[in-house]
């Protein structure tokens, strides 16, 4: 048999109204910012080199990222990060175009601690622009078998 | 209970979310590699005229200097060779001279024929230009005169690991 219980049907429907705002609250937050990329790039292969001069670099520009900040008047900066040193001799250099009012800090050695690739980043739309790698190796890096890194992108506050 | 117990889930699910809103990640996968490369390079375009002899000697042997080479090798121990592109004619010899860039060996003033000879050795994971390279040729008074000729070297690098 059940018993009708007004104050505690208020307190369910508090409880649900306050559930459902938070919820929505952080569903919202997450889905106002994004930073994604367009894929992984053909791999990097240095072929060749003139004589007297060290191998030639091997560039990739296939690549994009898509960005979004929550707030314009937060600004973001995306930084990036390796997941392991490279090779003794070999250098592997990102530049990332910047997007709309945004600055781009230009080519950067990627390292295994983050480096700032584009700073004030203040799209609250959804903007996109490419991705420059660039790999180097000196004579002394001999060869190189195929390996490969992850390079890791975070959207974080600017400054 | 179940009250308190709904809304610190929800806060926890809101905390969770926002901390991903705060660093947004993203990630590419970068592969590379560096293939076995050498590479050899010469400049300048020496001539060589024999006109003169101290009496009582074969004629006077000529030099010329003005040639350079440059090497780009990421193996080691890889050499060069030099090679005619025909014999000689009797009587003469065209040696070369290849300055040996760090940590090589040079094998000096070597002659050259149409059979490849070793000229530097131990050419290891190195890049180097502007290095220098010497003709020489020798003639008997046996070779008489001998009208203005051309051979191709050429230098090959090879034999890196």
């Amino acid at each position: 048999m059940r018993i009708h219980q007004p104050a505690a049907s208020r307190r369910r429907l508090v409880a649900c109204a306050w559930v459902m705002g938070l919820v929505l609250s952080a569903v919202s937050a997450t889905g106002a910012q994004s930073l994604s990329v367009s894929g992984s790039p053909a791999a990097l292969k240095i072929t060749t080199a003139s004589a007297g001069s060290p191998p030639n670099a091997a560039v990739n520009s296939a690549t994009t990222y898509t960005v979004t900040v929550r707030n314009k008047n937060q600004p973001q900066k995306i930084t990036a990060q390796l997941d392991a040193a490279m090779p003794t001799g070999t250098t592997l250099t990102i530049d990332l175009s910047p997007v709309t009012k945004s600055t781009s800090v230009g080519p950067v050695d990627l390292a295994t601690t983050p480096q700032d690739l584009v700073v004030d980043v203040v799209n609250t739309s959804s903007r996109t622009a490419g991705i420059t790698y660039t790999f180097n190796a000196s004579s002394g890096a001999g060869v190189v078998p195929s390996s490969f890194r992850t390079v890791t992108f975070t959207l974080l506050a600017f400054p | 209970m179940k009250f308190t117990k709904l809304v610190a889930a929800a806060g926890a699910l809101s905390f969770v979310a926002s901390a991903a809103a705060f660093a947004q990640t993203a990630t590419q996968i970068v592969t590379f590699q560096v293939n076995a490369i050498n590479q050899i390079s010469v400049a300048g375009a020496p001539s060589l005229t024999i006109n003169t002899a101290v009496a009582g000697s074969a004629p006077t042997s000529v030099t010329d200097n003005v040639s350079t080479w440059a090497v780009t090798t990421n193996q080691s121990t890889a050499k060069i060779t030099g090679s005619l592109s025909a014999a000689m004619p009797a009587g003469l010899t065209l040696s070369a001279n290849l300055a040996a860039p760090a940590g090589a060996s040079s094998a000096g003033l070597t002659a050259l024929s149409a059979v490849a000879v070793d000229l530097v050795t131990s050419i290891t994971k190195l890049n180097a230009s502007g290095l220098g390279l010497t003709y020489q040729l020798d003639a008997t008074s046996a070779a008489g005169v001998v009208s203005s000729s051309t051979r191709t070297v050429t230098y090959t690098i090879t034999g890196g690991v």
